[in-house]
């Protein structure tokens, strides 16, 4: 069996941090950090060398977009996928059938988490 | 924006029209006939007491021949008012004449000097009066009108102010909405993004044995997936929305708005029929909007309608108007209910089936194509969603 995908998660709700760090590992496919901060994502990345980042937008302290822009000037980040999960949009468009938020990827709160697992495979095979 | 303006409009209407009727017609004038003929009675009998000999058979000729030439003047130059008066004087010569045979007087062979002067200058003076209170009259009669004009004017202006008014708290009612939908969608999709995700991830650990937790996890899911709805249902109504009209072929829609529904309408035993027209006119169409709307009544219909029942779709054109109508064969829809069906939030349907937002949303996009749609009970029983295009207007 292959290596657990590295999926970073960051979004200000720590609720959601929590049940979708569950629910991912809960699969066996994946290994997730949870962050909580956006101006900490930059550093945490670094660390954790992620297979995909999964961004909330609407972060108190510093919101997706900041934080896509500072990954994408990363010389090693800036080759990992970002997909957007956001509360702002109001269709619950899924990734796959094309939708973005200024070029990236996104999936609209609420959502079942087996579409986000379509979602992660679908950006990192 | 039309929003309930239609039948606010209708109803100040209906208040203009009875208070212009309500206005008094004057009646001031005593029926001209009446006036002309107590003066010259007056006169006449006057003349009788006082020239008992002006009377003969002749000199009632002798008066009246004057008058026919006079008479054929007014008539030809259409003096109206003036014949009258001519009329009523020759009638009472008559009546003068009468008199005179009841007193017993022997009249001479030419009427009285005196008497015809008398008798002429009593026709005048009553139609001197006459004209004097019909010139008063037609002046108070333009003055009226002319007030009563004014006063709609007035209650036109005040109509129109209030409607500007409505549509202003309206506007910025929805305006209110909007901002406070996109807020608390906001905050609402998280916490609901936690309980999908826990949910989700406490139905895949719970032991198939355990029905009561597994139910209640079903329930959960469900109740989430209603609380999105609503949320989506408020963005959707409170949205400002543009639509990416380009020509289309409504019944294209229709049938695509049926496959949509196909599924639900199997499962509920509910038949759904197209009759489309093939000599519609193409329509400026949002498609994907007016799918919505189109999916919208469709599955309303499909609630409505007991397993076994029908459902049709019709399209159909007349002259400028085309036409989209779905019956269904449910139970109709209760009188009281009938005014409040675009209200956002109003629903007929039991807790938990419908946000009550789908019609108000479909409300707004049809208006916005510049369409009407209503909604009504058949005489065969159903309802019937009507949605009309005038493709006159639009184009005027």
């Amino acid at each position: 069996m292959s290596a657990k995908k590295r999926i970073l998660l960051v979004d200000d709700e720590a609720t959601i941090t929590r049940t979708l760090k569950l629910y991912l590992e809960g699969t066996g496919a994946y290994e997730v950090r949870a962050e909580n901060r956006g101006s900490a994502a930059l550093q945490a990345a670094r660390e954790f060398k992620p297979d995909l980042i999964l961004l909330d937008v609407a972060m108190p302290d510093m919101d997706g977009g900041e934080v896509a822009a500072q990954l994408r000037a990363d010389d090693v980040l800036k080759g990992t996928p970002i997909v957007f999960l956001t509360a702002l949009v109001k269709k619950q468009e899924v990734v796959t059938s094309g939708g973005d938020i200024g070029g990236y990827p996104y999936i609209a709160k609420p959502i079942e988490p087996e579409k986000i697992i379509e979602v992660i495979e679908h950006h990192t095979s | 924006m039309r929003f309930r303006s239609d039948a606010r409009q209708r109803g100040l209407n209906a208040d203009l029209r009875a208070l212009a009727a309500k206005v008094p017609q004057l009646h001031v004038v005593p029926p001209r006939a009446l006036v002309i003929s107590a003066g010259a009675l007056t006169v006449s009998v006057a003349g009788a007491l006082l020239f008992p000999q002006g009377f003969t058979e002749y000199g009632f000729l002798a008066w009246l021949l004057p008058m026919i030439p006079a008479f054929l003047l007014c008539y030809y130059r259409g003096w109206t008012r003036l014949m009258v008066i001519l009329a009523a004087a020759m009638a009472l010569l008559a009546l003068g004449y009468v008199v005179a045979a009841l007193l017993g007087t022997t009249p001479p062979e030419w009427p009285s000097i005196g008497f015809v002067i008398a008798a002429y200058i009593g026709i005048a003076l009553g139609a001197g009066w006459f004209r004097e209170v019909r010139v008063a009259v037609d002046q108070r009669t333009a003055a009226e009108r002319e007030l009563r004009q004014t006063n709609l004017d007035l209650r036109k202006s005040h109509t129109d102010l209030q409607l500007a008014q409505w549509k202003l708290i309206e506007t910025e009612r929805l305006e209110a909405v909007g901002q406070l939908a996109a807020g608390v969608a906001h905050e609402v999709k998280n916490p609901l993004m936690t309980l999908l995700t826990g949910v989700h991830y406490l139905m895949q650990r719970v032991s198939p044995t355990d029905g009561n937790v597994k139910t209640l996890l079903e329930d959960m899911h469900e109740a989430v997936k209603r609380a999105d709805a609503v949320i989506m249902g408020l963005l959707d109504f409170s949205a400002p929305r543009e639509l990416a009209l380009a020509p289309a072929d409504l019944n294209a829609v229709v049938q695509r708005s049926a496959g949509m529904v196909k599924h639900e309408m199997t499962k509920a035993r509910i038949t759904l029929d197209l009759d489309l027209s093939a000599d519609l006119p193409p329509l400026a169409l949002d498609v994907f909007k007016f799918q919505q709307v189109l999916v919208n009544v469709l599955t309303n219909a499909a609630h409505a309608t007991p397993p076994g029942g029908r459902i049709i779709a019709r399209t159909h054109r007349r002259d400028e108007v085309t036409t989209l109508e779905v019956d269904d064969t449910g139970s109709g829809i209760p009188e009281e209910a009938l005014g409040k069906l675009f209200d956002p939030f109003f629903t007929t349907k039991p807790a938990g089936k419908g946000t009550g937002l789908g019609l108000a949303v479909s409300r707004q996009i049809v208006e916005m194509h510049g369409a009407s749609i209503d909604i009504g009970n058949r005489p065969e029983g159903g309802a019937r969603v009507t949605i009309a295009f005038n493709v006159g207007k639009e184009r005027a």
